[in-house]
């Protein structure tokens, strides 16, 4: 008899999440809005600090770029005086929600029952008082610079915005895919936020004020990228053996992706018609019996609009090159379409939480807690995170 | 750097799996086009020199 081996991500369920104020310069310091997170998480979950005992994060603590990274395991462990089985943060590994998979793996391998993750972020305030510089990703530099950068700063190519609108160019050029066509994700956002009361920009965006944004990188323009916001998110996964001491209904993790099988840059990657997306998306159709179409509800990564295009096509919600065309109107990727998209306004509306918006509204949805903007009856939901060389994909079950 | 700057990726003729990101010089940037055929010219800066691509207007035709 052949047994069927589940992967062993599916024994981690959701069990609790938080969110702490999110907004643009709040003036708060991140270890607070991070607490504020954590302990919220833990509320909700039904458990107490002294159950915790894993944590993890995205991508820890990074020494000259604390807005970007907020506070390490360490400092939070501290704070929360947690007792630890298992603890991991790092920016190397597929994308920002690493931590998820990682902290799903321990809970799987026995290594931890109760894990905390969160994702925080100061951005908004620290570009408020120090411009791009202010998140430590400045274009100048006293020395020599070293790594990836330094094929890429000496152009003017300071940043992703710059790097991946030549892959939204190159889809432009390709399949013919229009500014108009990109757009929909920008509105699509801003008509969920509007439905979120978290969300920094809730006024209704039109296509006349898209086209009329200032071009930021051709063909990105302002809407094209998220808002830098201060805020932070906190999820615990928790071993499915523990289900019945927890007070929210739980979400399962159905399968992950994780895989990398081009050169891990933007310049060397070997398909410029797709990202990393493509490898991490095929492996989770592979670990999963659930195809695309079983999906009710999508939050893929929009940190740029382009981004959310690639994830559609990687993931199979349309072939490659008909992300324009899936979008084009809006409509199938409205609350009521065929395939609700970022629902909570997403980071070009709801504020940049660096894929963990999205996570949370995954959960949110699947727990029938989404309120107004919910999608009813959404039983399975996929968040998506990173874009160019990085990118990570879970799918939740209810 | 000027406000109006054209970033490409430029794929070696000499050596096709290799990609460099590099600024196109010396022409409207209206007029860059993917496919655009371009030459190397070397900026110098000290000890480093930068290379940038122009467009080839042998080969264009």
């Amino acid at each position: 008899m052949i047994e069927t081996r589940q992967p062993p991500e599916c024994r981690a369920i959701f069990s609790g999440i938080g969110q702490s104020a999110v907004g643009r310069r709040l003036g708060r310091s991140a270890i607070e809005l991070t607490l504020d997170a954590c302990l919220s998480a833990i509320e909700d979950a039904g458990l107490e600090r002294s159950e915790i005992d894993g944590i993890a994060s995205y991508p820890g603590a990074m020494a000259g770029m604390e807005a970007f990274s907020g506070p390490g395991t360490p400092e939070v462990q501290d704070a929360l005086r947690l007792r630890l089985n298992w603890h991991g943060a790092g920016a190397e590994g597929p994308g920002q929600l690493a931590a998820v998979v990682n902290a799903s793996l321990a809970i799987g391998a026995g290594l931890a029952r109760h894990v905390l993750i969160y994702r925080t972020v100061t951005e908004a305030t620290a570009q408020g008082s120090g411009g791009r510089g202010g998140i430590g990703l400045s274009g100048s530099s006293a020395g020599r610079i070293g790594g990836s950068m330094q094929w890429m700063l000496p152009f003017g190519a300071y940043s992703p915005a710059n790097w991946l609108a030549m892959y939204a160019q190159l889809h432009f050029h390709t399949y013919g895919t229009t500014r108009e066509q990109l757009g929909q994700i920008a509105l699509n956002g801003r008509r969920h936020a509007a439905l979120n009361p978290q969300a920094i920009y809730r006024d209704p965006l039109t296509m006349e004020d898209y086209l009329n944004a200032r071009m930021i990188s051709t063909p990105l323009c302002l809407y094209d990228c998220d808002v830098p916001a201060d805020g932070s998110v906190a999820v615990v996964l928790s071993d499915i053996d523990t289900v019945t001491d927890l007070r929210a209904h739980p979400v399962h993790i159905d399968a992950v992706g994780t895989a990398i099988h081009g050169r891990p840059s933007w310049d060397q990657w070997d398909d410029l018609t797709t990202t990393a997306c493509r490898d991490a998306a095929a492996q989770l159709w592979s670990r999963t019996d659930l195809r695309p179409q079983d999906v009710d509800t999508a939050q893929l990564y929009d940190g740029f609009s382009f981004l959310t295009l690639a994830w559609l096509e990687a993931l199979g919600f349309c072939d490659k090159g008909e992300s324009g065309a899936f979008v084009a109107g809006g409509e199938r990727i409205g609350r009521d379409g065929e395939l609700p998209l970022n629902t909570s306004g997403g980071q070009l509306s709801a504020g940049r939480l660096h894929g963990y918006g999205h996570l949370h509204e995954a959960v949110l949805q699947l727990r029938g807690d989404a309120g107004e903007r919910q999608v009813p009856g959404a039983e399975v939901a996929i968040a998506a995170a990173g874009g160019g060389p990085i990118a990570g994909v879970v799918l939740l079950t209810r | 750097m000027p406000e109006r700057y054209v970033i490409a990726l430029v794929e070696l003729v000499e050596q096709p799996d290799i990609r460099l990101m590099t600024n196109i010089v010396h022409c409207d940037p209206n007029s860059v086009y993917i496919g655009m055929p371009v030459q190397v010219v070397f900026e110098e800066d000290e000890d480093v020199a930068l290379p940038l691509f122009e467009p080839d207007t042998e080969t264009v035709g």
